[in-house]
């Protein structure tokens, strides 16, 4: 026979549970590590507005027993204005089942359009990208100067290059035209970049090759510390030569690796390369980011032809001599001398390496000093971006973070791991802010592919992840700031200077400070961002003058440039026109 | 039931006694999983967590040592053991911030000048610039004429954007000691960095030819130097070393992951030969052949190797031996 409690046993329980939930709720409002994020007023904040923006793409997960090197290297992501209607479009680059099942079609790329409202629809079958496929990369570019972007895709047994066509029927289609443009590269293609290396006036385009694998005779390798399967480290295969097309102008493409000079250093494992004039000269350069070996730094002497700085660049490896990871390429003034400087996300415990611009293709490591190095060596980075996201005018750094490892428990080293937000002083130096920027960033994901683009038109600087075998994340930049800003659509003339105006270069007067941007080509890993130029003016309400020194090498300043605008800067017009 | 609970209690007794003598005998693999038991069923048992945490420490287990280390510092806070335990295995596992955090604690706990320079040298690398100054410039307070700490305090002054502060103390460890071979690297490449090439030179190629611990670093910042000042030849021949020790260290690792794929060893072999280590690359040629006479890949690499060297029925030779080889 069960006693009744007595009532003073009751409230003694009651008193306790109350204490239990009044000291857990104590414990969640005090821990700075499981405070919830709270937008703060001028510091940047990012909301995940996926869902509500109808962008619902998930990357196919095609893990497997084996761990092929390539299940887990991720996809593309790009920011594209496929119908020029002035609105950036979202594309996201699918891969797909290591061995398809004809029976089960695989999910295909994607491409939402922009309905100027905050949300997107699904065009992707209605434009002609329902394509299958391993995908990887993607790149940008109105290889046509006709006016309207096209699209490169990179697979892991080659590229397709889709040409934006009218439909017929007022819209716009991809039409496939690889076999017609001659592109071939029967390599794994990574990232890609689109950049004129011959001053034509014609995009030109740079693919990058990782490593050269038979899935039919894998070697699979062992870890030497658990002795369990594991990722094959990509030193095991062989490499190939990368590949660059000279554009013909008639919808072709010559394969000038050899001529160019591209294939002269000894081959590496491709997966980022950054196209800019690296040293002010007029000419394009190729920066490319190799895994576990020296980076090329291809220098531009003029007449389409390269040569390989390497080593002597100061930009190619690690200052003790050791060979980068080299993930990711992002390239920008990061510290007001007007020269482009490049970063390079980089491996687990290993710094994102800084490379400052010394001018005359000379750069100093500068990770350490910068303070992303440190920030960084707790990360695997993949995806890696360059724009200011609280309007500063000083650049800041985005990273999509992720390990290649499954189960590195031994060294500790988590899959998934937080994306990282960096603020620039605009001296060369930065700041972590990962916890503060929203709650995306204190998510553990597996980042591949990141790209920064206004799709809002507000000003500020979205940023789209693409996450490994996961739903892709829109975050929008909703910073708490009256800072002022200002928005630049480039156009070339598309004779002398490509229309995409890859390669200009653009000086901005601004309440006593020159803040300067470079048009580029490439970038992040596998991904393509929003070309257009995104500048932060601080408190200031317009920039007093703005010098864009075109591709052509023309230069043309504008006066008195209103804030909180976007404007169209066409080659050879005097008038700035108003966008938006 | 009396008597059960009596024999469980005696057989956990003994069971526990075993296996902590056999554990702090240096047999701790042998009774890992009774240990593990053990924990599991008390938590609180301190003594057994101790020897679990040791184990691993021991086994060179970090990431399976950590945990219990923290949970010895949940019931001893101040234990400097442990906390010292748990820096090291932060270390092995590469967390730098906690392994900075713990260096801190211990230091205050006991100020002790080794730990010092470790704390020094770990705010230092985790970007903590100015603290690792601090730190560094009280601590030659108290030692002024330590090497390590000015050869730091450069380092720190070198991040600070302060290169003429750097040089100068560069340039007085060098006085000191013309063998300072870190001294000599460092104001290498800070010579390098400004401009002044001509300078570094000698510096580097000092460190390049006396320091083999310093080898590749020195070659790749000679290298740079070398080349800034036209002497490309030379620069090239400093560079193929530079390779070589590259090469070595990357395919090390990735033979350590296929330790039969003998395809590894042919490309390094031929890398070898590409960069002008003739005979490194024969031999790991001939170690190949050695364990395969017919391997395809590595007579391919021979072929190629006397086609160069104008040793042409050589050449012919392996080439017919690779077509051998299916």
């Amino acid at each position: 026979m069960s006693r009744p409690w007595p009532w003073c046993a009751i409230a003694l329980v009651a008193f306790l549970l109350a204490l239990t939930a009044c000291t857990k709720k104590s414990d969640t409002l005090t821990g700075p590590a499981t405070d919830p994020p709270r937008p703060v007023p001028g510091k940047p904040w990012f909301e995940d507005v996926s869902a509500r923006a109808g962008i619902n793409f998930v990357h196919f997960d095609p893990i497997t027993e084996t761990q092929y090197i390539f299940e887990n290297m991720g996809s593309g992501v790009a920011f594209i204005d496929y119908d020029a209607d002035g609105w950036m479009d979202l594309f996201f680059v699918q891969d797909g089942p290591v061995r398809p099942d004809p029976g089960k079609p695989a999910p295909t790329h994607k491409l939402f359009r922009n309905n100027r409202d905050g949300t997107f629809t699904d065009v992707t079958a209605q434009v002609g990208l329902d394509v299958r496929g391993f995908g990887m990369g993607c790149a940008v570019g109105d290889f046509d100067n006709d006016g309207f972007d096209d699209l490169v895709v990179t697979y892991l047994n080659g590229v397709s290059l889709f040409h934006n066509e009218p439909d017929g029927k007022g819209g716009r289609r991809f039409v496939d035209v690889t076999a017609r443009s001659k592109i071939v590269d029967p390599h794994w293609a990574t990232s890609c970049g689109w950049g004129d290396i011959d001053g034509d006036g014609l995009l030109d385009l740079y693919v990058c090759n990782y490593v050269e694998l038979d899935i039919n005779n894998y070697p699979p390798c062992i870890s030497p510390e658990t002795n369990t399967p594991y990722n094959c480290p990509p030193t095991v295969f062989r490499n190939t030569a990368h590949k660059l097309f000279r554009n013909k102008g008639d919808g072709t493409f010559e394969d000038v690796t050899e001529a160019a000079g591209i294939a002269a250093p000894r081959p590496g494992p491709g997966l980022a390369v950054g196209l800019a004039d690296l040293d002010g000269d007029g000419k394009i350069d190729i920066y490319v980011a190799n895994d576990l070996q020296s980076a090329f730094i291809f220098h531009n002497q003029g007449n389409g032809k390269f040569k390989d700085l390497s080593v002597f660049s100061g930009a190619s490896m690690m200052p003790t001599g050791r060979f980068m990871a080299g993930m990711g390429v992002a390239i920008g003034d990061i510290d007001g001398s007007g020269r482009p400087s490049i970063l390079v996300s980089n491996f687990q415990d290993e710094p994102t390496m800084v490379f400052r611009n010394r001018g005359k293709m000379d750069f100093r490591e500068w990770s350490h000093p910068s303070g992303l190095g440190p920030a960084t060596l707790k990360t695997l980075g993949f995806g890696i971006a360059l724009f200011d996201a609280d309007l500063d005018g000083n650049l800041d750094v985005a990273l999509a973070n992720g390990h290649v490892i499954v189960n590195d428990a031994a060294r500790r080293a988590p899959y998934r791991q937080q994306a990282q937000l960096l603020l620039g002083d605009g001296t060369g130096r930065f700041t972590e802010v990962t916890d503060s920027a929203g709650p995306f960033f204190r998510e553990k994901v597996l980042g591949r592919g990141l790209a920064v683009g206004d799709f809002d038109n507000d000003g500020r600087p979205d940023l789209v992840y693409g996450l490994n075998g996961a739903p892709a994340r829109l975050l929008r930049n909703a910073t708490e700031t009256a800072n002022h800003w200002l928005r630049l659509d480039l156009i070339g003339d598309g004779k002398k200077s490509n229309r995409n105006a890859i390669g200009a270069r653009v000086d901005i007067e601004v309440g006593g400070r020159t803040l300067t941007r470079f048009v580029t080509g490439g970038g992040s890993y596998l991904s393509a961002s929003d070309r257009r130029i995104l500048v932060g003016l601080a408190k200031a309400g317009k920039a007093d003058q703005v010098t864009v020194t075109w591709p052509s090498g023309r230069k043309q300043e504008f006066r008195e440039l209103a804030g909180d605008t976007g404007w169209r800067l066409s080659e050879g017009s005097d008038t700035p026109e108003k966008v938006r | 039931m009396g008597g059960g609970v009596v024999a469980y209690v005696v057989s956990r007794g003994d069971k526990r006694a075993d296996a902590l003598l056999a554990c702090k005998t240096g047999r701790f693999n042998e009774v890992e999983k009774v240990l593990n038991e053990l924990i599991a069923r008390h938590p609180d048992d301190l003594e057994v967590r101790e020897c679990l945490a040791r184990g691993y420490a021991s086994a060179d287990r970090p990431a399976d040592a950590e945990p219990h280390l923290t949970k010895l510092l949940e019931a001893k806070p101040q234990d400097y053991m442990y906390l010292r335990l748990r820096m090291e295995q932060y270390g092995k596992l590469n967390q730098r911030e906690e392994e900075y955090a713990d260096a801190r604690r211990l230091l205050e706990l006991d100020p002790d000048d080794k730990m010092r320079r470790k704390v020094i040298r770990l705010a230092f690398e985790v970007g903590r610039v100015d603290e690792a100054e601090k730190l560094c410039r009280a601590a030659l307070r108290d030692e002024p004429k330590d090497r390590g700490l000015k050869l730091m305090m450069a380092d720190i002054r070198q991040a600070q954007g302060d290169d003429k502060g750097a040089a100068e103390i560069l340039d007085q460890l060098i006085r000191d000691d013309p063998k300072n071979y870190g001294a000599l690297l460092s104001r290498g490449i800070l010579y390098h960095e400004n401009d002044r090439s001509d300078l570094a030179v000698p510096l580097l190629r000092r460190v390049f030819d006396e320091d083999p611990t310093r080898r590749r670093t020195s070659g790749t910042e000679l290298a740079k130097a070398l080349g800034k000042l036209g002497q490309q030849a030379e620069a090239d021949r400093v560079l193929s070393e530079v390779r070589r020790l590259q090469d070595v260290e990357v395919f090390g690792v990735a033979v350590k992951t296929q330790p039969t794929n003998l395809d590894l060893n042919v490309r390094l072999a031929e890398s070898l030969l590409r960069d002008g280590h003739t005979a490194d690359g024969l031999r790991m040629l001939e170690m190949v052949l050695a364990q395969d006479p017919a391997h395809r890949g590595a007579h391919l690499a021979l072929a190629a190797h006397y086609d160069k060297q104008g040793q042409t029925a050589l050449a012919a030779e392996h080439r017919r031996q690779a077509g051998k080889s299916p």
